[in-house]
């Protein structure tokens, strides 16, 4: 078993992963930030013991989903600025929207579909890193896809 | 579209200097850990995931085949080695002690007429046989002790994953609901109507914490077996890899997943047949191409070959984790089925190349138009109204007919808004004898149907038939204009096949998932003068809403075509009048409901552009009034 913590390292290998995932469920740029800088932070201080690289990167997704969370709690019962929407990252004409229609669904669709479409996790991994059942998982995952769908259909096509 | 999220996700990096940031505020969060607190020895241990790993899968893939190979290799070599114990249908769930006489807190459900929400789209409506196993596994489930201490639950965590309900028939009647969240917690209700409010009062309540994953497991299980549209479960649930001899087939996308499961569902797996049933030829052969399936449960490994000389294997193997050599499998029953394999690989082919899966064609010896066509008959070429024809006109249509080769298919679920009226899109042709009515419909680009209909002396439809037809002219509508001397501007468009297909038939809500969306708001909406009103639907009418779809499943086989010019015409407001329950969002309208003054008909609009025509009403015929009467009087604001 391994010991992980090398700050420099870990955010080489994993910032952009958390940071996509983080912006994607937040919806804002700064939050966002402050998550991953968060979690990084709890990765150093806590060194947790990994057997491998992907139980490094589950480590360090399922902090960061945890605290995106917390945010979005928190943010539920306080006002906070306007949210930032991501048409810079959609720059190519085909790809316009899907972002913006992701942007739309409840946080609860965006962190699983993320996690699975755009991520690559599968339902029971995702329903381990989130802590939810894996029918809950499944349940969100088909209908955040129906949701994505239709408004990705009705606003971009 | 899922491809499109990864590659617009992917973009998306963390710009440079936030990392830089990020990296010193580590590296001073780290100094400090070092310079500090020595003594703080808490590691945190992590179990953790790995990602869809194609290499991974491969293996995975070649161990599968292997399998079928040794199974085949097998047959040849003693030919009575198939051993068949078929499994029994409890689940393996620890949770569950069959042995023990426990009893569940609640009472015993066989003796209850429940509902089991499993968060499915069924909404309960499973088999007496399934609902048996449901209640042999609830009434032997560990449930645990009630808490005592009650904890404060956020909204996330209770997040209702299953839901049971049922009515103890007391004076009045107690509705009892048990609601499990996503941590296992288990919350039973009693309610009852209150005497002066009329509303439904909680009179008591227990809670619980169970093992939800145990649960989850065994109620999957139970599920995934029973009321499957295969003898191997429902595909659409399974998470399983497709291999074929040389393992070419990869990862599959969403859709092309989607649709091979579709194609596994509906493909015609055969009878059981024995191991002796097989041909020596087939016992011995040992080198043939098949396909093969494989996935896995908790505790199981389950392996599909079809083989290329006609026949299906279905192996179930038994998995233990021995300490020092990790996984072992161990055989469990072996089952095999008759099938075709031509047709399976044909199927699995047009799957993989996202090409359409060929309709169900059947040869038509004769044109089938040519009794209607035979008799005294009406037509309107591509127009609103019927229009004068010379004999001459009539005989050269009956040869444009009689002269295709016309193929039967099963068109309801996909044709479902055929307006059969005369309008400007089809070619209709109507005859009518008195108590019964023959309609032909051609439309763009080969495609015709016969609706035929009986009716009694009240006017009531007793019987009717509708069919669906293709020749494969596409220039038969253009040539049946022409016999009337009308040029369609449509001929010379060259439009593809596929856009004749609802675009939106995949993403029309089912009524079912739309009426228990508590997010929809419902209505009654009718003219009081000259204004719209919409009044909100109380709790009972919602629930009598509910329980009509629930219990009445409407199916294709009781769609009718569009008699009525569309939703909301003034042939359609004629017999289905104005008032109609409305079921929206703020943004749209989801579902508008109406059912027909005679109560036969019951209309579901959708919010589609079928066709891109606009045609996106189901009519269903009914053949019971009592059925409708609840909603009909809700529709019509009657007490």
């Amino acid at each position: 078993m391994q010991k992980c913590g090398c700050a420099r390292e870990a955010v080489e290998k994993y910032g952009d992963m958390l940071y996509r995932i983080c912006l994607l469920s937040l919806r804002n740029t700064a939050d966002a930030e402050d998550v991953v800088q968060e979690t990084f932070i709890k990765y150093v201080q806590k060194s947790p013991d990994c057997n491998d690289s992907g139980h490094e990167k589950a480590w360090l997704i399922t902090v960061a989903t945890n605290k995106c969370r917390d945010m979005l709690r928190y943010r539920s019962r306080h006002m906070t600025e306007s949210e930032e929407l991501l048409n810079s990252y959609a720059v190519e004409k085909e790809d316009s929207g899907i972002l913006e229609a992701l942007m739309e669904l409840k946080d609860k669709y965006r962190i699983i579909l993320t996690l699975h479409y755009v991520e690559g996790y599968k339902t029971e991994e995702i329903a381990e890193l989130t802590g939810i059942s894996p029918s809950a998982v499944k349940m969100r995952l088909s209908r955040g896809r129906k949701l994505l769908r239709e408004k990705y259909r009705k606003e971009y096509m | 579209m899922d491809k499109k999220l990864k590659k617009a996700a992917d973009r998306i990096k963390m710009p440079d200097d936030v990392k830089e940031r990020i990296i010193k505020a580590c590296e001073a969060a780290e100094e400090k850990k070092y310079a500090g607190a020595a003594d703080d020895s808490y590691t945190e241990v992590v179990s953790g995931t790995e990602r869809i790993d194609t290499k991974r899968n491969m293996i995975r893939i070649v161990s599968a085949i292997a399998a079928c190979a040794v199974l085949i290799s097998g047959l040849g070599a003693t030919g009575v080695l198939l051993h068949r114990q078929r499994s029994s249908q409890t689940t393996g769930s620890g949770a569950v002690d069959d042995a023990s006489c426990r009893s569940c807190p609640f009472g015993d459900f066989t003796a209850f007429e429940y509902k089991f929400d499993g968060g499915d789209g069924k909404y309960g409506n499973y088999s007496a046989e399934t609902y048996a196993k449901l209640s042999d596994f609830l009434n032997k489930f560990n449930w645990g002790s009630e808490l005592t201490e009650y904890e404060t639950r956020t909204e996330e965590q209770d997040a209702k994953v299953y839901h049971i309900k049922w009515t103890r028939g007391d004076t009045p009647p107690i509705d009892c609901d048990i609601y499990i969240s996503v941590d296992g917690f288990v919350n039973y209700q009693e309610s009852m109507m209150g005497f002066e409010s009329g509303a439904m009062e909680n009179i008591g309540s227990k809670c619980y914490k169970i093992d939800l994953d145990a649960f989850d497991r065994g109620v999957q299980e139970i599920l995934a077996q029973a009321d499957a549209p295969t003898p191997f479960g429902d595909f659409s649930k399974l998470d399983y890899i497709l291999n074929a001899n040389d393992a070419k087939y990869g990862e599959l996308s969403d859709d092309v997943r989607a649709n091979l499961s579709d194609f596994l569902n509906n493909f015609n797996w055969g009878e059981e047949i024995s191991d002796d049933q097989l041909s020596e030829e087939e016992k011995n052969r040992s080198q043939m191409n098949l396909h093969s399936l494989e996935w896995r449960s908790e505790d199981k490994n389950y392996g599909l070959a079809v083989m290329e000389i006609g026949y299906a294997v279905y192996n179930v193997q038994k998995v233990t984790n021995v300490k020092g050599y990790g996984e072992v499998l161990e055989p469990e029953s072996v089952q095999l089925y008759r099938v075709d394999y031509e047709a399976f690989d044909r199927g699995i082919q047009a799957v993989l190349n996202n090409e359409p899966l060929e309709k169900e064609l059947s040869k038509c010896e004769d044109s089938p138009f040519a009794d209607i066509l035979s008799q005294s008959f009406l037509a309107a070429p591509f127009a609103i109204e019927n229009v004068e024809m010379t004999a001459e006109q009539r005989n050269n249509i009956c040869s444009i007919f009689d002269s295709q080769t016309w193929y039967e298919f099963d068109g309801r679920g996909e044709y479902f808004g055929w307006i059969i009226t005369p309008n400007r899109n089809n070619f209709t042709i109507t005859c009518n004898n008195g108590s019964s009515v023959d309609v032909i419909s051609v439309k763009y680009p080969d495609i015709a149907c016969i609706y035929s209909r009986t009716y009694d002396e009240n006017g009531y439809i007793t019987e009717d038939d509708w069919r669906f037809y293709k020749c494969g002219n596409k220039n038969i509508c253009a040539e049946l204009a022409e016999v009337f001397g009308s040029d369609l501007g449509f001929r010379d468009v060259d439009i593809e096949e596929e856009q004749f297909v609802d675009p939106a038939l995949d993403t029309e809500k089912n009524i079912l998932d739309v009426v228990h969306d508590k997010s929809y708001s419902f209505t009654r909406n009718y003219w009081k003068g000259d204004e719209w009103m919409a009044d909100d639907l109380t709790a009972e009418q919602k629930q009598q809403l509910i329980s009509f779809f629930e219990t009445y499943e409407l199916k294709d086989e009781d769609l009718v075509p569009d008699m009525w010019k569309g939703y909301g015409s003034e042939e359609f407001e004629e017999l289905f009048g104005s008032s109609i329950i409305m079921i929206s969002s703020e943004e749209c309208v989801e579902k508008d409901i109406s059912v027909s003054e005679d109560m036969q008909y019951i209309a579901l609009y959708s919010p589609s552009h079928y066709n891109g025509h606009g045609y996106d009403t189901r009519f269903y015929r009914l053949h019971d009034a009592e059925n409708i009467k609840d909603i009909y009087n809700i529709i019509n604001g009657i007490e």
